[in-house]
């Protein structure tokens, strides 16, 4: 009896629903209309800090203090995007309302690809192996040792900041790109419970099969498991190389040095100088384009696993 | 005195060692790195300028220049300081030589400044802001800084003011002196009438008299409300230097604060949350006929395009005479330094006419507390066009005091401007002074 309820009930409104759509075009035009005016609000309310950002950099900072509200770049130059690239001399930057400070984008840009690689290539990597210990292995307190492990996505960074910062000092690996990664790269809580969650849902038959073929648990892990997770596992590592790219507190206290310094603080040159004075705003925010380029191109090229990463565990 | 000793001894041996052996280690320690810090940009690039010459004089020692944009910088030298890798020497402001000296982070200066005869009378402002209640100078001071009046010609002209009369304006709690008779006259609403005729809309308005007064980052108010009551004899310190209380329910302070706040509800200058950007936009973009703006705005204001803009000195007491709160910034050695000879050397050099002259002229980006190099910098940005003359003359007149040292400078900022910023936003009445004084004795007494 209860059966029959639960089964008729979801089936009438969806038949009245069809059929008013049929009988009321005009009504559905409407719908679209407010669905499609809804996206274009949404598009313009995402993009439009991207174009001001665009427009910014193509200003001139007088012209922009003359015209602070304009919505077209006011006295339209590429200048900040040579301030940015070293191509302009101290004497034009200052003509510019820049600083004259000089940033080598080349050398940053190195030194934020080699921080964000191995950091990204060390923690998915070490995050493959526990999340495999997690989710396939059988052994005892493995439960137990998880809901610890789950306990450290509770613990807020700036905890761990301190004790880090003192720790790489006293091994003396500040200015080193051992010290920018060390701290972050043997340990995710987020990305081997993500991969944890994955695996756990992977059927344990193929395994068997390869045990009894006479896999040892390396094998399995790499000949088995790995191509089994190469979706949510090129989504880590997308969503790690972002994170490392935009990366900037840690740096800031270990890479004192340029030759290790990324490019999300060097970019700090560009910052305002104290409270009172104004920052570079056309240089800043070119700085900042070119800074976002790469992971732009690489969300164009990568976004649906971006995407698929929250529908993968429900979690952002 | 005995560690410098040892040190000189120290490095003799290996100087000694390094002719003989010709070894490795000889060199890192005849090639010295003296790091130093600012969180100006500017100044970086400006002080950068000097490192060939004082290279070339002082071979064996190299310095590296770093800049840490300002909200960053103070965290980072503080984490330096733990973990022993702080810079050499570095910029610092008045605001944390306590938290700093009492902490032993500072090297004193006297006995270099003794040994290499240095004439502490050539800056005219900041060595006595540089010393610490143990009486010992941890710094030599490097820049001041301090308010003037910027304003549009044209909007002058059209409300039939001269450039004399910018430059002769006074103020006072009671009536607001010439000075807001001006900003009213100055002030226009939408329908072209001024803020001192009958039917002026104030809600309205198309060009203020002036900039907002109100936006302050620090207790004092220095570079606005602050420092308008100082010019007029209302002092917030209860003494010159290390106060023990700042005077916010003294009655006369508490009648200027609301004249103030007036201004901006009557529509004279705009309200303290109306607009995001400074005071060069407010004067820049037309908004406002004049801006209270600090000294280092005025080579950016030389540049607008289409825009002339006048500089005048600060707003004068009643009586005519100026008071002008000044702050400067200072060269700081750390304690934890392990070449203080070399440092030394570098801090000096800085702080020394050559190198001020040169780091200043170089893009205008401070007033050098040298007065020589003031005057230096006064004649070229004169010559671009730029009116320097006005500040050269606060040197001449004998018009600027210095910011004073207090305890807990960070914290007292921290606490006591929100409550400042929500007097000026009408979010509370007259009784928030008294909780400030109150406040303000708590923190200045504590050392923490």
């Amino acid at each position: 009896m209860t059966s029959t309820v639960i089964h008729d009930e979801p089936a009438a409104p969806v038949t009245r629903r069809v059929s008013r759509v049929r009988s009321a075009e005009s009504r559905f035009a409407i719908g679209r209309a407010v669905s499609w005016t809804y996206l274009v609000l949404f598009l313009a309310v995402t993009l439009f800090p991207f174009y001001w950002i665009l427009r910014t950099a193509l200003s001139n900072n007088y012209s922009l203090i003359r015209n602070p509200s304009s919505l077209l770049p006011v006295g339209l130059t590429l200048g900040a995007f040579e301030r940015v690239l070293g191509l302009a001399s101290p004497a034009q930057a200052i003509a510019q309302g820049g600083s004259g400070a000089e940033i080598d984008l080349g050398l940053y840009l190195r030194n934020s690809v080699i921080y964000a690689s191995i950091l990204t290539v060390g923690v998915v990597f070490c995050s493959l192996l526990a999340a495999y210990a997690f989710a396939r292995l059988r052994w005892r307190g493995r439960n137990v040792l998880f809901s610890i492990f789950l306990g450290a996505l509770m613990i807020p960074g700036i905890m761990t900041l301190l004790p880090n910062f003192v720790l790489i000092h006293d091994l003396g690996l500040t200015n080193t790109f051992a010290g920018l990664v060390l701290p972050g790269v043997l340990f995710s809580a987020f990305s081997i419970f993500f991969l944890r969650q994955f695996m756990l849902g992977l059927s344990s038959e193929i395994e068997d099969a390869a045990l009894i073929d006479g896999l040892g648990p390396f094998m399995l892990l790499f000949r088995i498991t790995v191509p089994m997770t190469s979706g949510p596992l090129i989504t880590l590592t997308l969503l790690n190389f972002i994170n490392a790219w935009n990366d900037y507190f840690w740096p800031l206290m270990i890479a004192n040095d340029p030759s290790v310094r990324p490019l999300t603080v060097a970019l700090g040159v560009f910052q305002q100088a104290s409270r009172q004075t104004e920052p570079d705003f056309a240089g800043l925010m070119a700085a900042a384009l070119v800074a976002a380029l790469p992971m732009l191109a690489l969300f164009m090229i990568f976004g649906r696993r971006v995407v698929n990463s929250i529908g993968f565990t429900g979690i952002k | 005195m005995r560690s410098r000793k040892f040190l000189s001894v120290a490095l003799g041996l290996t100087t000694l060692a390094a002719a003989a052996a010709c070894s490795s280690t000889a060199s890192s320690s005849q090639n010295v790195t003296v790091n130093w810090w600012t969180w100006d940009p500017n100044q970086a690039a400006a002080y950068e300028q000097c490192i060939p010459a004082f290279e070339k004089a002082n071979p064996g020692i190299t310095v590296k220049v770093s800049q840490y944009n300002v909200s960053d910088y103070f965290t980072k030298l503080t984490a330096g300081f733990v973990a022993g890798d702080a810079p050499d020497a570095f910029m610092d402001s008045v605001t944390y030589l306590q938290s700093y000296a009492s902490q032993g982070q500072l090297l004193p200066l006297d006995s270099y400044i003794k040994q290499d005869n240095v004439n502490m009378n050539q800056y005219s402002i900041g060595t006595a802001a540089w010393k610490y209640t143990d009486g010992k100078q941890y710094a030599l001071p490097m820049d001041w800084a301090t308010a003037a009046i910027y304003y549009n010609e044209a909007d002058l002209q059209a409300a039939g003011y001269t450039a004399q009369d910018v430059a002769n304006l006074t103020w006072n709690a009671d009536n607001g002196g010439t000075f807001e008779r001006m900003v009213r006259h100055l002030t226009v609403d939408k329908n072209g009438v001024r803020g001192d005729q009958p039917g002026f809309d104030r809600n309205n308005v198309a060009t203020y008299g002036i900039s907002n007064l109100e936006l302050a980052s620090d207790a004092l108010g220095q570079s606005n409300w602050g420092a308008l009551l100082e010019t007029a004899g209302i002092n917030i310190q209860n003494k010159p230097n290390w106060p023990t209380q700042f005077n916010y329910a003294n009655p006369e302070l508490v009648k200027g604060v609301s004249r103030i706040r007036d201004l901006s509800n009557n529509g004279f200058s705009a309200q303290m949350n109306e607009f995001t950007t400074s005071e060069s936009e407010q004067l820049g973009s037309g908004k406002a006929a004049m801006a209270l703006d600090g000294t280092w705005s005025a080579t950016s204001y030389s540049q607008l395009p289409g825009i002339k803009i006048g500089t005048a000195p600060m707003v004068a007491g009643p009586n005519g005479k100026r008071a002008l709160i000044t702050n400067s910034n200072g060269n700081n050695i750390w304690a934890g330094s392990k070449n203080p000879g070399e440092t030394w050397k570098w801090v000096s050099y800085q702080e020394s006419q050559a190198c001020q002259t040169k780091a200043a002229t170089f893009n205008g980006s401070f007033l050098p507390s040298i007065k020589a190099s003031t005057d230096a910098l006064a004649q070229q940005e004169q010559a671009k066009g730029v009116d320097f003359s006005v500040f050269a003359d606060y040197v001449k007149n004998n018009e600027l005091f210095p910011t004073p040292d207090y305890n807990n400078g960070a914290k007292i900022t921290d606490t006591l401007v929100p409550m400042i910023q929500s007097y000026f936003t009408n979010k509370s009445g007259d009784s928030v002074w008294t909780t400030l004084q109150q406040q303000s004795k708590t923190l200045l007494a504590a050392q923490q």
